[in-house]
């Protein structure tokens, strides 16, 4: 996979010790405290329902999504919530797969919530398909950074059900 | 161009295209009734506010189309000229391009128009006009710039209205006054008429860039108000206001063609028309309204008070009453005077705004937040007064939030309703259109208009209703030639309807066309691939025609391009089933078909029952609940090879365990929880929950696109303390997990003992002695009743019913070998059984219970006698098993068989009943009586007997495990060795779909149970003569 131009704002997060970013217009809010509700015979990588002021939101769960195996959620996890496709058409420049978005409300649990970085820089290209069990197609590209690798992730891919991003 | 230009060129295109909308309508309804005095206004002012606000854009090729448009129905209006069906429809050819230039308004001139104007433009000529005057006198200069319709003017002249022509400045004077424009032209033409309208810019086509910031747009006014009264009305300067002198447009009226004096010999028989343009007030025309003796102020935002004056038919808005706005008190004081009759009252339309939907989601959201927030006030308030003092009137006040909060919730709800008239109104142009490309004529019928269904499923509804609608007209209804052939009304005849129906809408699509060909159908089944020959010969009728709804599937021999379009009726069964609703069809081959369509009322709230399970909430929809059961050690949940079932009075009820299909553990603390009696389309299952929560109206929100694949939940809602709960979708619960009953595995009882199967039976008491039972099945009701109302004559007690046979009471005592019961108490019971040929009923002083019964317990030997099946423990008490045939006999009204002996002894008889009862009774009916009689447990073993037996008679019950009687009479009609052979069925079940599903088999007589008599006629008449 060709390597995407990164975006001029990225927001980190971790989970699991690894360290991930997303494009900044992505996000529509980070919940604190957010309470999940379990769903019977879910997919795997969905990890519940969540409230948010009268509106009901998909909770994933990055590591399923992304092909780790899964840990439990420290006290501390955040949910990044992300727009929907109504609310990224109404930027100016919406990011490269918003195409991808739905109508719906989806975001994922994460460990915690780090800096938002404003980086020119290049994209090394992500990780190989044969390398790993990974739903490699969620990686736009890896940023090497003082801290460690960081994965850039693509968010339009990352909410499409597992089962349909495959197609 | 700037976002203003761009916003207001939107509004337009929205306004432009509403009224594009009633003037179709419109149109197509004045063909029913051409003299339709306020379908003729409507249609004349729709046209002219198109014009006048294409007018303000400067978007000439609208302008010109609409003009013309408005001129032919000024004469339509005033009666000069009939609406007939050439003339609507050129006016609805026209209205078709109006509606491709709204669309696109700058490239409006691309549209070609030539033809349509031509076509009314000639029509005007037809008109009966003296010669135009060589050269026309000139007209005043500030009107000159216009292009004025001398009908128009005329007609502003008749009514002694002054003229004016309003300098405005489009941003200046309306905008930054916060009017719309369309806001504002309602606002002057509620004050009187507006001729025309030109833009200052002439170059200015769809707001260029060229234009200025301000656009300048003059207008050309006609009202019977004097020039100060209508600056206070538009809030303008004197020096925006020009008074057009009148004699000059006088003199200029008499040399236009369609001069006042043609109106002479067509306004109207009734009043005298003047000759002259004198200025005195002339007689209105008889098809407008007379003039209102004293209007009611228009309530304009700025507040001013028409003074009382006649106004132009043209300009009284007959009000456009929506239901809503018919309950509701209108908004202005009613005139003093009484209505003359026909008279339109000058209501101002109930004001409505245009807001996007996305927004009246939030609304409702922020209403649903604003409900959960009251409940946690309420609960806090509560908890609250046991712990410190609250300030005073605290309650007060949260009790008028709470009622607030209900309310606002409410009144967001209704907001999302809309009439399904819209939708219906459009058929009546598809099928005019139609009608000629296909041959055909079509009458089209709408019912219940007014219906209101949530927007979602209406929208939803518009394909599906397309579809169907279409499919009737190309497939169901004849050409014209067939149906006059076949003694049918020339016209199709197509009725759409809509209705509430217990919490839902029902909508039918019904035509009078030749309906559905099963033979045919199962025929274009096999062909397709769809089904094997082997079982297209086994559908009953009613299941060939549910073969439309197969995927794949299209019955029209060609694909036509009305209704072959690639999609078939199964995207129209799973479009209205995504909505919530089902299809059903109903069809007489020959006579019609009738589609019906079930939707719910709403997506957004639902009644809903709140259950949990594994510790869980859930809401289950009212709508599929049937009835809550606890079952217990009596009632209890039994184990059929590998299925759980549960005995519902007479039927027996599939199970499934919420927690098993969740993928919970089975929990032991309260194995046995609560039973859901769920309905589905065709069938009932049992849904085993832990507990019972609540009733709830829910607030339904869809799940989110990783859920699509998940059958079991319909949605999300949003408790009262703001958790989460499923909502569960009872179809997708049973998709694929319910075995049909036919097939069940037989029970596990039946194969140890072999005549050993679970009987309901009611227990009661006649006197102190005895105890008896009988079968539930065999009663129609239980009725209690004061011993003086039974009647003597003879030794024989009567009892009169109001609405029934008058029933003969039977005493058990008095016919069976039992204990004298004694007197009667002052209260007793009388149990009447279900059937058809006798009017009796057994007398009973006491009910004690309905229980089930083992029939291996059954002692048949201890206590033997006409009518006494057998005795048995029942309750701790010994029992009397009641045949009800039995003491029927007893008590001497059994007849004879009517059949003759002989014949009957020559029969030999085969019967299929699982019921040991039946199987009992029948045998006690036929045995000694017949040469051979045969009594097989099931439909399967009764067909393994017919491949190696010969018989002259089935009798088979209905319900039955392995093979039900359906099935057994459709194999007996598709074995050509066996296909001669009457069946006569057997089931207390006696619903007309039963019925009708029993004939599609083939069975030849359906016969209720137990009665000896009917059986024995039902056998005399199936079986042949010979």
């Amino acid at each position: 996979m060709k390597a995407a131009s990164t975006p001029s704002h990225l927001l980190t997060f971790r989970t699991q010790g690894r360290l991930y970013a997303c494009d900044l217009l992505w996000v529509h809010e980070i919940l604190r405290q957010p309470g999940v509700t379990e769903v019977n015979c879910a997919p795997p990588e969905v990890l519940g329902l969540i409230h948010l002021r009268g509106q009901i939101l998909t909770a994933l769960d990055l590591d399923r999504r992304l092909g780790h195996p899964p840990a439990p959620k420290p006290p501390s996890a955040r949910c990044i919530v992300f727009k929907t496709a109504g609310e990224l058409a109404r930027l100016t420049t919406p990011p490269a797969d918003a195409d991808r978005a739905g109508n719906d409300l989806v975001g994922i649990l994460v460990d915690s919530i780090g800096d938002i970085l404003t980086t020119t820089q290049d994209l090394l290209p992500p990780p190989n398909d044969s390398l790993s069990k990974l739903d490699t197609a969620c990686f736009a590209g890896v940023l090497a950074r003082p801290e460690g690798l960081v994965a850039l992730l693509n968010i339009g891919h990352l909410l499409s059900p597992s089962a349909l991003a495959a197609t | 161009m700037s976002a203003e230009d761009h916003e207001m060129l939107s509004l337009f295109i929205q306004e432009a295209g509403e009224h594009l909308e009633t003037l179709e309508a419109d149109l197509l309804q004045l063909e029913n009734n051409p003299r339709d005095a306020q379908r003729l206004n409507r249609i004349f002012r729709a046209a002219h506010s198109i014009k006048g606000t294409a007018g303000f854009f400067g978007l000439t090729p609208i302008t010109d189309l609409a003009h013309v448009m408005e001129s032919v129905m000024s004469l339509v209006r005033d009666g000069r000229m009939d609406a007939t069906p050439a003339i609507i429809s050129h006016l609805l050819t026209s209205t078709d391009k109006l509606k491709l230039m709204v669309a696109a308004p700058d490239r409006a001139g691309e549209v070609p128009t030539l033809e349509e104007r031509k076509a009314l433009q000639a029509l005007l000529h037809l008109e009966p006009a003296p010669p135009a005057a060589p050269t026309p006198p000139p007209l005043p200069e500030c009107v000159r710039r216009f292009k004025l319709d001398p009908i128009l003017v005329g007609d502003a002249l008749r009514h002694d209205q002054n003229l004016y022509v309003i300098d405005l400045r489009l941003h200046a004077d309306i905008e930054a006054q916060g009017h719309t424009i369309l806001d504002y032209l309602n606002e002057v033409v509620s004050l009187g008429s507006f001729l025309d309208s030109v833009t200052e810019v002439e170059s200015n086509t769809g707001l260029g860039d060229t234009a200025p910031a301000d656009l300048h747009v003059a207008l050309l006014f006609s009202t019977a108000m004097e020039p100060d009264l209508l600056l206070g009305a538009f809030n303008l300067p004197a020096s925006q206001l020009t008074e057009v002198p009148l004699d000059p447009l006088r003199d200029w009226l008499k040399t236009q063609p369609t001069l006042v004096p043609a109106s002479s010999a067509t306004a109207s028989g009734k009043a005298p028309t003047p000759v002259s343009t004198s200025p005195a007030p002339a007689p209105v025309p008889v098809s407008a309204p007379a003039p209102v003796a004293a209007p009611a102020p228009v309530a304009t935002s700025a507040a001013v008070v028409v003074s009382p004056s006649p106004s132009s038919p043209a300009v009284v808005a007959p009000p456009v009453l929506t239901p809503a706005a018919a309950s509701a008190p209108a908004p202005t004081i009613p005139p003093m005077a009484t209505p003359m009759p026909g008279q339109v009252a000058r209501v101002k339309p109930e004001e409505t705004i245009r807001i996007s939907v996305n927004l009246l989601d939030s609304l409702m959201n922020l209403a649903g937040e604003m409900v959960l927030g009251r409940n946690q006030l309420v609960r806090l308030l509560g908890q609250g007064t046991k712990a410190a003092k609250l300030p005073e009137g605290l309650d007060t006040v949260v009790q008028s939030i709470n009622t607030v909060t209900s309310e606002l919730q409410r009144t967001v709800m209704r907001a999302r309703l809309q009439a399904v008239g819209g939708l219906f109104g459009r058929f009546h142009r598809v099928l005019r259109d139609l009608g000629p490309k296909l041959g055909k004529e079509f009458h089209l019928e709408t019912v219940g208009d007014d219906v209101e269904l949530d927007r979602t499923i209406l929208e939803g509804l518009s394909d599906p209703m397309t579809h169907l609608v279409r499919n009737a007209a190309d497939h169901g209804i004849e050409p014209t030639e067939e149906r006059r052939r076949l003694g049918k009304p020339t016209m199709g005849q197509i009725r759409l309807s809509a209705a509430h129906l217990a919490g839902h809408v029902q909508i039918e699509v019904r035509d009078d066309g030749r309906g559905l060909d099963p033979d045919r159908l199962r025929a274009k089944a096999v062909e397709k691939g769809v089904i094997t020959a082997d079982q297209a010969a086994r559908l009953t009728p009613a299941e060939a025609r549910a073969l439309i709804f197969a995927p794949g599937f299209s019955t029209a021999a060609q694909v036509t391009d009305i209704s072959g379009r690639g999609v078939g009726m199964d995207v129209v069964k799973s479009n209205i089933e995504r909505l919530g609703g089902r299809v059903d069809l109903a069809s007489t081959f020959g006579q019609g078909t009738t589609v019906i369509i079930r939707l719910p009322l709403t997506l957004a709230i639902i009644p809903a029952l709140i259950i949990t399970q594994g510790g869980r909430r859930f809401a289950v929809p009212q709508s599929n609940l049937e009835e809550i059961i606890r079952p217990n050690a009596k009632r209890a949940l039994e184990q059929f090879g590998g299925a759980t079932m549960f005995r519902l009075r007479d039927e027996l009820l599939p199970v499934l365990r919420l927690g098993t299909l969740l993928g919970h553990p089975a929990s032991e603390s309260d194995p046995q929880g609560f039973l859901l009696v769920l309905a589905l389309d065709d069938r009932r299952f049992g849904l085993l929950v832990d507990s019972i929560a609540d009733t709830e109206e829910i607030v339904v929100k869809p799940l989110g696109r990783h859920f699509k694949g998940l059958p079991f939940y319909s949605g999300a809602t949003l408790l009262g303390q703001g958790e989460i709960a499923l909502i569960l979708d009872p179809a997708g619960l049973a998709r694929g997990r319910l075995q049909p009953v036919a097939s069940l595995p037989k029970p596990v009882t039946e194969a140890k003992n072999d005549d050993d199967s679970i009987e309901r039976v009611l227990l009661f008491r006649d006197g102190p002695q005895e105890t008896y039972a009988l079968h539930l099945a065999n009663i129609a009701r239980v009725e209690r009743l004061r011993t003086d109302r039974i009647e003597r004559i003879g030794t024989f007690d009567y009892l009169r019913q109001a609405n029934g046979p008058t029933l003969r009471l039977l005493r058990l005592h008095d016919f069976l070998p039992v204990s004298k019961a004694g007197p009667l108490p002052a209260e007793i019971h009388v149990i009447i059984p279900r059937l058809l040929h006798h009017s009796i009923a057994l007398i009973a002083n006491q009910i004690l219970d309905a229980t089930d019964l083992h029939t291996a317990a059954i002692d048949k030997e201890t206590v033997k006698g006409v009518g006494i099946l057998g005795t048995l423990t029942l309750a701790d008490r010994l029992t009397t098993l009641i045949d009800l045939y039995g003491v029927i006999k007893a008590a001497g009204l059994a007849q004879t068989a009517a059949l003759p002996a002989n014949r009957l002894a020559r029969t030999r008889v085969l019967v299929a009943e699982d019921t040991a009862l039946f199987r009992e009774a029948i045998r006690r009916a036929l045995e000694g009586q017949v040469s051979c009689l045969d009594i097989m447990k099931d439909g399967e073993l009764a067909w393994q007997r017919l491949q190696h037996e010969t018989y002259d008679l089935i009798i088979t019950d209905i319900e039955m495990p392995n093979c039900d009687g359906f099935e057994l009479t459709r194999r007996v009609r598709a074995d050509q060795r066996l296909r001669h052979i009457p069946v006569i069925a057997c089931s207390a079940r006696s619903s007309d779909r039963f019925l009708e599903k029993a004939r599609d088999a083939g069975i030849n007589h359906y016969e209720t149970k137990l009665d000896r008599d009917r059986l024995l006629k039902a056998i005399e008449t199936v079986l042949p003569s010979h």
